[in-house]
């Protein structure tokens, strides 16, 4: 003999109670997760709204790329960036206006700005620069004038860098410029009849040259790891050069990934955390590749940034920030690592 | 029902949140010169056009001139020919012949120019000077008139047939490309047959040379002496130049004899170089921008048809004021 469930038979109301509480308890929760769904799409759409786009790295992304954190402004078309191995100065060329070369501090207050003296001439185009890690000493290339200025960490104006014919081998149109963490030089010339990758020593005496003959076209940056090798934006050939410390070629990177592909890579940089960065200027965007194994490896693709640049060209990098030149927008787009 | 209703509701949200997060994938992108050889499987198509995100008409990656500067700007990052500076970095063509002088380009440029227009030099009275010189700056000064290539609204001055109604020309909007063809088609300097909204029909091809020479020491040497071998007959670029400013196309007798039927362009300097010693349109003009200074006079011209001129407007003129009629006429 069953035991009659006399709950609900007998009182109903009870059962009905408890249905009606399980149905409040789910709505309940559901309004919970609506309201949760909705903050998180309000904090997602602020974010958004802060800056400029950012190519959202997207799901699954490495959460390791820049953000934007603000731009700097004042500047003509600029071209060429640079950082002082402190951080506290931000070096950047323009190529309209007074085509000069301004200095900004970290907060993007301008502070002064490099100009080669009257007895240079007229007609001066700065087009990119470096900073020896040994001397904060700035170096700007101006191909018009072929040859580069260099300044001290002051910005006053030092000198001329042009080696003579018999190290040159002939005369040069300095453009891309970057120094090994050794002091060395490496500039790149776009004269002919072959363009070429030179490097230099401390003593302003030629190293090597890099490039057969009619390998490269129009180089600009440079690049040069903590292990020697040394990364070339060849840039009207849509792809970077990579050579090894004794200047053999090593392989050449035709983009991020196979199908992300250089348009026009021009300004480079690598970080202290060894990845390299190359500002396409066409795609208007920034391309982040690993470096590994000594640079034995190939690079490795990690992702690409964009911030609404308006053909980017140069490009910096120092313990906590890029610099990117935002040339059509007038301005430099500062982004945290 | 309502929980159901909720749920979806969730769903559509959290769905929206999703596609939101997610990035944009960038354009693919790959690079090249102007060359007319693209094989099948080129890649170059990319380096300036987007099929679905493009930002520019003609699916281009970004707006002209930004697009062309990015190469031919001001630094030259990626040509021997900086047409904002009006600069050109040695011969191109054969590369044995590249060097690395930094010279002043024929045309002039869009912001600057190199020509020294108050120093012109060998004045004659014969009505044929083509043997003057017109020297090179040092350094460049800003450009007093230029080819418009912001694709905002220009006037083709005289563009169009002989009218008895005054008609002063055609409003078009000029790019580079307008004028001269990107993907490259073996013709001096690239040009374009046809000029882009000129209504030409027939087309002008000026062949290209081996050797091609971008800049000058002399602005009063009108033609490329690699292209062209002998002074005269030089109609090639009359004929190219006036399929966008038609009427200007003159011949002997035009500025007297034989007047035009047209209600403004009636009367008109002879242009056609189709006699010994004759000009052609790039004698007296350059085609990217002239520093040439205006006085009082020249510089308040009203434009053909009557609608006041630009002040200091020199018209892409290559000397001051008047001194390109003086070359020939020196009166």
């Amino acid at each position: 003999m069953t035991t009659p469930d006399l709950t609900s038979a007998v009182i109903p109301e009870l059962a009905t109670t408890e249905a009606e509480e399980l149905r409040k308890r789910k709505q309940k929760i559901i309004l919970f997760l609506f309201l949760a769904a909705a903050i998180l799409l309000l904090l997602l759409l602020l974010w958004i709204r802060s800056g400029p786009s950012t190519g959202l790295p997207g799901i699954g992304a490495p959460a390791n790329l820049p953000r934007y954190s603000f731009s700097i402004y004042g500047v003509a078309r600029p071209l060429g960036v640079a950082v002082s191995p402190s951080g506290d100065r931000v070096y950047v060329s323009e190529s309209n206006g007074p085509r000069l070369v301004h200095v900004f501090d970290r907060e993007g207050k301008q502070v002064g700005t490099l100009q080669p003296p009257k007895a240079t001439g007229a007609g001066h185009v700065p087009v990119y620069l470096a900073v020896d890690p040994l001397t904060s000493d700035v170096y700007v290339s101006d191909r018009i004038a072929r040859t580069v200025y260099v300044y001290d960490a002051e910005g006053v104006y030092k000198k001329e860098f042009k080696p003579s014919s018999a190290e040159l081998g002939r005369d040069w149109q300095p453009l891309g410029l970057a120094f090994d963490p050794q002091g060395n030089l490496y500039v790149t010339d776009v004269s002919g009849p072959s363009n070429r990758v030179l490097s230099f020593g401390r003593d302003d005496k030629r190293l090597r040259v890099y490039g057969a003959d009619g390998q490269f076209s129009f180089p600009n940056g440079i690049a040069v790891d903590r292990w020697g090798n040394v990364y070339v934006a060849d840039s009207n050939s849509g792809r970077v050069v990579v050579f090894d410390k004794a200047g053999k070629l090593v392989t050449m990177v035709y983009g991020g990934s196979a199908t992300q592909r250089f348009g026009l890579p021009r300004g480079e940089a690598i970080d202290s955390s060894n990845r390299l960065y190359v500002v396409d200027t066409t795609d208007q965007s920034v391309q982040v590749l690993g470096l590994q194994d000594e640079g034995v490896a190939p690079p490795k693709n990690i992702g690409s940034f964009s911030g609404d640049f308006a053909y980017p060209n140069g490009i910096a990098a120092d313990n906590r920030r890029v610099y990117v030149t935002d040339r059509e927008n007038n301005r430099v787009q500062v982004w945290n690592r | 029902m309502k929980t159901r209703a909720i749920t979806q509701l969730l769903c559509a949200i959290l769905t929206a949140a999703l596609w939101l997060s997610l990035g944009t994938v960038p354009a693919s992108a790959d690079n090249g010169p102007h060359v007319s050889t693209a094989g099948q499987l080129t890649d170059r198509c990319a380096g300036c056009h987007r099929l679905h995100t493009g930002k520019a008409p003609m699916l281009l990656v970004q707006p002209e001139p930004a697009l062309c500067y990015t190469c031919h700007g001001a630094g030259a990052t990626g040509a021997s020919t900086d047409v904002q500076e009006g600069l050109g970095f040695g011969n191109v063509y054969p590369s044995t012949a590249r060097g690395a002088a930094v010279g002043a380009l024929r045309g002039g440029g869009f912001e600057y120019a190199l020509i020294d227009s108050a120093h012109p030099a060998g004045q004659k009275s014969t009505q044929s000077n083509l043997t003057g010189n017109v020297p090179v700056l040092s350094s460049g000064t800003e450009v007093t008139s230029t080819h418009s290539i912001d694709g905002s609204d220009a006037t083709a001055w005289g563009n169009g047939p002989v009218s008895t109604t005054p008609n002063a020309g055609t409003t078009i909007q000029l790019l580079c490309t307008s004028c001269h063809d990107p993907h490259g088609n073996g013709s001096y300097r690239i040009l374009r047959p046809i000029p882009s909204q000129s209504g030409a029909a027939t087309g002008v091809t000026i062949a290209d040379a081996t050797t091609k020479v971008y800049t000058t020491t002399n602005y009063w040497e009108a033609w490329d002496s690699n292209n062209m071998v002998s002074e005269s007959p030089f109609v090639l670029p009359s004929a190219w130049c006036s399929q966008c400013h038609t009427r200007y196309r003159a011949g002997a007798g035009a500025g007297s004899k034989f007047p035009s039927a047209d209600a403004i362009y009636k009367y008109r300097h002879r242009s056609n170089d189709d006699g010994p010693g004759t000009p052609t349109c790039v004698q007296c003009h350059v085609a990217h921008g002239s520093n040439a200074t205006m006085g009082p006079y020249s510089s308040a011209l009203a434009n053909p048809g009557g609608t006041p001129g630009t002040p200091g407007d020199s018209r892409l003129l290559r000397i001051d004021n008047r001194g390109t009629c003086q070359m020939c006429h020196n009166r």
